[in-house]
């Protein structure tokens, strides 16, 4: 008798173990959980819808070298935004001009409605970093307690404009074609280098 | 009437201990480990913050040991201090100790290296890892001319750090299909394992371009491999975290760039973010990104240890 009470014993206590545990591989777990946030549907939406409105208030390229010769200080404070603490700021700039080079890695273009003649570089090949998802303080971090989805919208974002948009903008372009281009640039506030300004393109046309 | 007397004593001793309101201001800096310079920076400025805004503190040392870690918090949890600024030993087995303060009601602010849990530190104030080594690869590619073999040394495996530099790295190199992994260690942030890791990779692979390693400690080393192979010339090394010898070897050309971290800026924010929890503020971001600056021989002049003026 004590046996058989033993033996229903372990019986239950098999059942409840069983049945109070799941076991999972670890690389389904690290999966699923990383599932839970599409980052390349934010980052769509994010370059469709959310930044978008942003780009009447961008100041044209030259108004903003103008502001950061004569008044460093305000137009980084008026003008750059960045979800990291520190140096690096982002500035969402418009601007036109003409196509005077097109090389492997960058176009470089000659800025046309500026009272000096400025050449800048629009990026084709190197689309990374925190400058477009940034550059408008339209970017809220505070909903997301994931270091990976923060950094995932950014590599998302940068890959939509490297892999879709780049690509067709450079079939069309030659030298000497007139573009428009909205796009995103990185200065150091506390070392301001404007000697080689290079601009990661967000939308850019020919006119 | 004695043993009453007695309870009543330890009873209004228990109280004063549990009322912070009736002490002096405290807070506790728990850090990973000060058996190395850049932590020991990072302790004594959050220290330093804390004091100037009116705290006593005291920096605790869990000498990379979470059980260390948790006594240290137990302490700081029963002597009263209102708020904890703390380094983690380990992004899994600290959460249990920073979930403890928090069940006590002590906020908990996390510098430079975070724990895993969405919800218990009040704020995790972080080096950005993950874009600083985009930048970083950026100028490898640009360097290497999008060509070559290479070599990757790991820091801790456990520590989230070194996952975050390396997937930064890899999400720019791995669109190069000509720039070669040939092969990917851990040296464990160690200067001397770099050297020794470096040694044995450089007998099995010795036609490499470049190295890039999850920490300077571990550039050093794998440059001292480099250089007694003959190789120092023809290999470039990359570091991460802007440590004083790295500083000196970028100026010498000995190592290409490494990524400049700020341990002040994050122990000062810890500091003041604790005072305004304690003042009533409750708003704060769970992650904050602190940036990381790509150091070069171009603008190496702006630049010296720890991102220190």
């Amino acid at each position: 008798m004590r046996i058989v009470k033993i033996v229903v014993a372990i019986i239950a206590l098999l059942f409840i173990g069983y049945h109070s545990i799941e076991i999972k591989k670890l690389d389904e777990v690290k999966r699923a959980s990383a599932e839970k946030f599409d980052a390349s549907s934010f980052a769509r939406n994010f370059l469709q819808k959310t930044l978008p409105p942003s780009f009447i208030k961008a100041p044209d390229v030259g108004t903003l070298l103008e502001a950061l010769k004569t008044a460093p200080k305000e137009a980084f404070q008026k003008m750059s935004n960045a979800v990291a603490i520190g140096n690096i700021r982002y500035f969402l700039v418009k601007g036109q001009g003409q196509i005077t080079k097109i090389q492997d890695d960058e176009v470089q273009v000659l800025l046309t409605n500026n009272n000096q003649p400025v050449s800048i570089t629009l990026a084709t090949e190197f689309i990374y970093g925190n400058a477009i998802r940034d550059a408008a303080g339209v970017f809220d971090i505070k909903p997301f307690t994931n270091t990976t989805d923060i950094n995932n919208i950014s590599s998302e974002i940068n890959k939509i404009i490297r892999t879709e948009r780049v690509p067709a903008f450079r079939k069309q372009i030659k030298v000497g074609d007139a573009i428009q281009f909205i796009g995103a640039l990185e200065i150091n506030q506390e070392y301001i280098n404007l000697q080689h300004l290079e601009i990661l393109p967000i939308e850019f046309n020919k006119i | 009437m004695k043993n009453y007397i007695f309870i009543l004593l330890l009873f209004l001793l228990g109280c004063q201990e549990k009322n912070p309101s009736n002490g002096p201001k405290k807070m506790a800096i728990v850090v990973s480990t000060l058996n190395n310079p850049w932590f020991v920076f990072l302790a004594e400025n959050a220290a330093a913050k804390a004091k100037e805004l009116g705290y006593e503190t005291k920096i605790f040392d869990s000498q990379n040991n979470t059980a260390l870690e948790s006594d240290h918090f137990e302490n700081a949890i029963v002597s009263g201090y209102q708020a904890i600024l703390f380094n983690p030993t380990d992004a899994d087995g600290s959460v249990v100790n920073v979930q403890k303060a928090k069940d006590a009601g002590i906020p908990v602010f996390c510098m430079d290296r975070e724990v895993n849990s969405p919800d218990a530190a009040t704020s995790q104030i972080l080096s950005d890892s993950f874009s600083g080594s985009v930048a970083i690869a950026k100028f490898f590619v640009q360097q290497l001319h999008k060509k070559g073999n290479y070599v990757e040394l790991l820091g801790l495996v456990g520590d989230n750090n070194t996952w975050a530099r390396s997937k930064g790295f890899h999400s720019l190199v791995d669109n190069y299909p000509e720039l070669k992994m040939v092969a990917q260690q851990s040296a464990d942030f160690d200067r001397n394992k770099a050297m020794e890791v470096m040694e044995s990779i450089l007998q099995a692979q010795p036609n490499i371009d470049a190295v890039f390693c999850g920490n300077d400690a571990m550039a050093m080393g794998a440059y001292q491999a480099l250089a007694g192979a003959g190789k120092a010339n023809k290999v470039k090394v990359f570091g991460f975290d802007g440590a004083d010898d790295v500083v000196a070897a970028i100026k010498d050309g000995k190592v290409a760039a490494t990524g400049m971290q700020f341990p002040k800026v994050m122990a000062q924010m810890a500091a003041v973010y604790a005072d305004e929890y304690l003042k009533g503020k409750r708003d704060f971001p769970a992650k904050i990104p602190v940036a990381v600056e790509l150091v070069t021989k171009d603008n190496i002049s702006h630049y010296t240890a720890f991102g220190k003026k």
